[in-house]
């Protein structure tokens, strides 16, 4: 081996422990960011952090020794961090200075936008969120009602150690019941960038519980304790549910909807997965739920001479479930009069979402899109003006229902006739 | 300090060395015997030391004075009493009016109750078979010894091998015993072609090493080449065949073995029958076989003994285990300092949680749990065997609990370095895993400084070193790496036997006899025929209707060169 070769590979080697792991971050050295808030105070952007406290998460070492009783509440095993700046990645960094461990937010499950933020534009959080290199596209975007902090802040968790998780379970689980869904930053900024330019984003809103009583010993300090034997009052707890949701128009809030109007507005989007209907039994004022399993919305746009006109077409397949009446459903009669009716009620759903959202002109059915695909001459033409254009489009919603099965059994159980 | 490196560089060992110091070494015995017993048995006593176990036996044979000389450390004693001595007797009585010495010869010659009698002229012949466990009878007037085999030594007997252990398959495992393992290779291979040719390696051993092949289908390129390297080896002594691979490697330098051992007689043969050439080296259980793949390395007999579908599955286990024992502990440590985005968050937090309370970084971490076990390893494998199996329980508590106990280590690190442990056991052949258990150290270093660029740099490092290793001339990498498709059906999975049609292509050359019948798992009886025909032929009915047409056909892919 020759002196240069020799020199060449030494200097090789070199290099590699010359560079000192620039980058290494172990993993005990970092603060996962669950979930984070974002708010405007005045000119003031206000981030809220909310981070895992992993040596409280399971597994981490039982240190505490005899501390194992498991509170009757249950608590988040979080820290918050609020800071205020000018920028949200200058709040970001001011976090910093209050944090032991580098925040890291690759982990982040969920993103609130207050109020005031939503009503002054989501452009900057946008901009903030696809920009860093370590946040991702699949994070839950959420909407509040007043300020998102308080809602970070107050919650007390639920089923989940931590908001964010909690979020990432309901965006998961929420569609089975046809009220919501949770977009993620990704399909947001599909929204945004579409032909409406409009879309919606879900309202997390407190959902006072009673947290059940704990029986028996009441695991408290040995002073507090009631007398041994009672049962302590049940206590409210500020856990989280989706209600309704905000409209946007370009990134604005310009509207909400109730929680209805978001599946009206989710059945012609082709959002909802299942739904449960409860309609009026024929006769008495008792009432059935039919499921519905399977949903195909379509929204169209046809132009007749240069008279525009929207089409929602709907179609579903559903269950008979449950029924309080006596009536029998299994002929095809009676199957014929309930399509119908569930036909009707989605209608229903369907208008008055629409409504509301001519109403607030946000183009959130994206029929603004449809144009573009099918007309783009007429769309060129139309677009600058699309939000008074869709505000007095005449909209057929056609509905149509079909009942498959009728759960295990056909006819309703009845008491034995004495 | 690099000097040894220029040596291995050119190859210097495997150069032949100049005659002249071959010749000096040879001249010494390459003399003629005298004639004069009084002379030969004098020079005997003189080069042997008078060694407590050389026996001179002087005897008068036809009124000709006869030595039988033989070391009775090597020879079975029975047989020199019980045959050799008595038939001298009896040749005595008849040759009794024989004058000559040569016609003394002849008649020894002819009537010498015993199997393998040879003639030797020179001494080192006389002196190497003495020590080979031959007796020798010296003749009075004549120049020549006789050579009889009578060699008997203790040997252990023909055992299972303990390394190489299969769950279907020939339990018996090679031994220490030269002619033994010969005959375990002989009694598998019952061909006219299969070869045995000798080479004595070792200027003082005078080790026996044996070359078995098959005549005709093992490359010609390859006999030559190893014939040429076994003769220039030049060493004092041979007491493994692992000497004997060492010194005739083509890259010396790298890991990986690039020739194959094995204790199986089985597997040797197999390797036989697929072109390849067997060193046996006497004194060890291990035969060598050559030239051999990487991939070859990974296959253990019971691929072929299993029924196919099975091997396909467990073969592709035995792949994962390797990269596992070559990667996990690096992409662990990669992943937990530099790409914590790439775990689950509820992972990550657990991660986080269980390195709380551990005070060094995941590399350090991770140094010291291997270590530990490497020291475990190696303790298990020298400590008496009783004493073993304690240190393995003390290891597994030390290894286990104690160390997350202590926070030394987490224990996911526990988990990590225990499966990479139990993975790069899976390697049948034990010696490619070995190699890749000592080339994760340098992955973890490559993955805690560079993260998975490290480990994507060190793993396309180690793909080019295996690309330009040969063995024998033949490429490592060789049925993936020069694509061969026809061969692709023995290497990460396995055919069923009657879909081999054909040896592998380059150690069985290019002479790629069938090696299995094309359609022979269409010719199985009840196959051919259709089910109603074959009732009527089993309850003897009909036997005059015409058979139909064979359904049988040829396979229709390509069955090879």
């Amino acid at each position: 081996m020759g002196q240069g070769t020799r020199l060449v590979f030494v200097m090789a080697l070199l290099t590699l422990l010359a560079t000192g792991c620039w980058d290494r971050r172990e993993i005990n050295e970092l603060a996962f960011v669950s979930s984070m808030a974002f708010d405007l105070e005045g000119e003031k952007r206000i981030l809220t952090a909310e981070i895992i406290r992993s040596a409280a998460v399971a597994g981490g070492g039982d240190a505490g020794g005899g501390g194992a009783t498991s509170p009757a509440r249950p608590q988040r095993s979080v820290v918050i961090s609020s800071e205020e700046g000018d920028t949200l990645f200058g709040a970001g960094r001011w976090l910093a200075t209050k944090l032991p461990r580098r925040a890291y937010v690759a982990h982040t499950a969920a993103v609130l936008v207050g109020e005031e933020m939503a009503r002054r534009g989501l452009a900057e959080v946008l901009d903030f969120l696809d920009r860093h290199q370590e946040f991702r596209r699949s994070t839950c975007i959420l909407l509040t009602r007043g300020p998102a902090a308080n809602i970070l802040v107050e919650a007390q968790g639920g089923l989940e150690d931590s908001l964010g998780r909690e979020i990432a379970g309901l965006a998961k689980w929420v569609r089975v019941s046809g009220y919501g869904f949770i977009p993620n930053i990704h399909d947001l900024l599909q929204d945004l960038s579409g032909g409406g330019a409009s879309t919606l984003i879900p309202v997390l809103e407190f959902s006072p519980q009673p947290q059940p009583p704990v029986s028996g010993r009441v695991p408290s300090g040995p002073g507090a304790s009631p007398p041994t034997g009672l049962p302590a009052e049940p206590e409210i707890v500020r856990t989280v549910a989706l209600d309704g949701a905000g409209l946007f128009h370009h990134d604005r809030l310009v509207g909400w909807l109730d929680r209805r109007q978001v599946r009206g507005w989710a059945w012609a989007r082709n959002r909802v997965v299942r739904a449960v209907l409860e309609l009026e039994c024929p006769g008495d004022g008792s009432k059935l739920s039919v499921e519905i399993t399977e949903v195909e919305g379509d929204i169209k746009i046809e132009a007749k001479n240069s008279l525009l006109e929207g089409v929602i077409k709907v179609k579903v397949e559903g269950n008979l479930l449950e029924q309080q009446c006596t009536h029998d459903f299994t002929t095809p009669e009676a199957l014929q009069a309930l399509e119908d009716r569930a036909a009707t009620f989605i209608a229903a759903e369907i208008r008055s979402a629409l409504e509301q959202a001519q109403e607030a002109g946000a183009d959130v059915f994206g029929f603004g899109g449809a144009l573009y695909r099918k007309e783009p001459r007429l769309w060129k033409e139309l677009h600058n003006r699309w939000r008074e254009e869709f505000s007095e489009l005449p909209v057929t919603v056609q509905v149509e229902a079909k009942m498959r099965r009728t759960g295990l059994t056909s006819r309703p159980w009845q008491p034995p006739a004495r | 300090m690099f000097r040894f490196l220029r040596c291995f560089r050119n190859l210097t060992h495997l150069r032949r060395q100049d005659d002249r110091t071959r010749a000096r070494k040879a001249e010494k015995y390459e003399r003629p015997l005298s004639g004069n017993l009084q002379v030969d048995l004098g020079y005997l006593r003189d080069v042997l030391g008078n060694s407590e176990d050389l026996v001179i036996r002087r005897l008068e044979v036809g009124g000709h004075r006869v030595a039988v000389v033989y070391l009775e450390t090597m020879v079975d004693r029975p047989t020199v009493q019980r045959d050799i001595l008595p038939s001298l007797r009896q040749l005595d009585r008849r040759v009794k009016g024989c004058t000559r010495p040569g016609e003394l010869l002849e008649s020894v010659k002819r009537d010498l109750a015993v199997g393998n009698l040879r003639e030797e002229f020179l001494w080192s012949g006389l002196l190497y078979g003495l020590l080979d466990g031959r007796v020798a009878l010296l003749l009075e007037g004549c120049n020549c010894a006789l050579l009889v085999e009578a060699d008997e030594w203790e040997k252990r007997a023909v055992m299972e091998p303990e390394i190489e252990t299969v769950i279907r398959g020939p339990r018996e495992g090679f031994t220490e015993d030269l002619p033994t393992n010969m005959s375990l290779i002989r009694r598998r291979l019952r061909s006219p072609k299969l070869r045995f040719e000798t080479f004595y390696v070792g200027r003082v051993t005078h080790t026996r090493v044996v070359m078995a092949y098959l005549e005709g289908l093992a490359l010609e390129t390859v006999l030559e080449e190893l014939r040429r390297r076994l003769g220039c080896i030049d060493i004092d002594g041979v007491l493994e065949s692992g000497y004997i691979e060492e010194l005739i490697e083509d890259f010396p330098l790298s890991p990986f073995p690039q020739v194959g051992r094995t204790e199986r007689p089985d597997k040797v043969v197999a390797d036989i029958l697929e072109g390849r050439v067997a060193i046996l080296t006497d004194g060890s259980p291990f035969v060598l076989t050559l030239p051999i793949n990487l991939f070859s390395q990974i296959h253990a007999p019971d691929d072929v003994y299993e029924r196919w579908v099975i091997s396909h599955g467990i073969r592709l286990f035995r792949f994962l285990g390797l990269i596992i024992s070559l990667l996990l502990p690096s992409l662990y440590v990669a992943i937990t300092t530099f790409h914590h985005e790439m775990i689950p968050t509820t992972l990550a937090v657990a991660l986080a949680a269980q390195r709380e309370r551990v005070p060094y970084p995941a590399f350090v971490e991770s140094l010291i749990m291997q270590v530990i076990f490497e020291i475990l390893v190696e303790a298990g494998l020298r400590l008496p065997r009783p004493i073993g199996q304690a240190v393995t329980v003390v290891g597994a508590l030390v290894i286990g609990e104690a160390a997350v106990r202590a926070n030394l280590a987490s224990a996911a690190m526990v988990i990590v370095i225990s499966l990479t442990a139990i993975a790069s056991f899976t390697n049948p052949t034990f010696g490619l895993g070995t190699v890749l258990r000592m080339l994760r150290l340098p992955m973890i270093f490559l993955a805690a400084s560079l993260g998975l660029f490290g480990i994507f740099t060190g793993v396309l490092l180690l793909l080019i070193h295996l690309a330009s290793l040969r063995s024998f001339g033949l490429p490592y990498l060789a049925p993936v790496s020069p694509f061969l498709w026809e061969d692709q059906k023995d290497v990460i999975f396995r055919a069923p036997w009657w879909a081999m049609y054909t040896r592998p292509k380059l150690e069985g050359g290019l002479r790629n006899f069938f090696r299995v019948k094309p359609g022979i798992n269409k010719a199985v009886p009840g196959r051919v025929k259709e089910p109603e025909e074959e009732l009527e032929t089993l309850t003897g009915r009909d036997r005059g209707r015409p058979k139909k047409a064979s359904r049988s056909r040829g396979p229709s892919g390509r069955s090879g060169g």
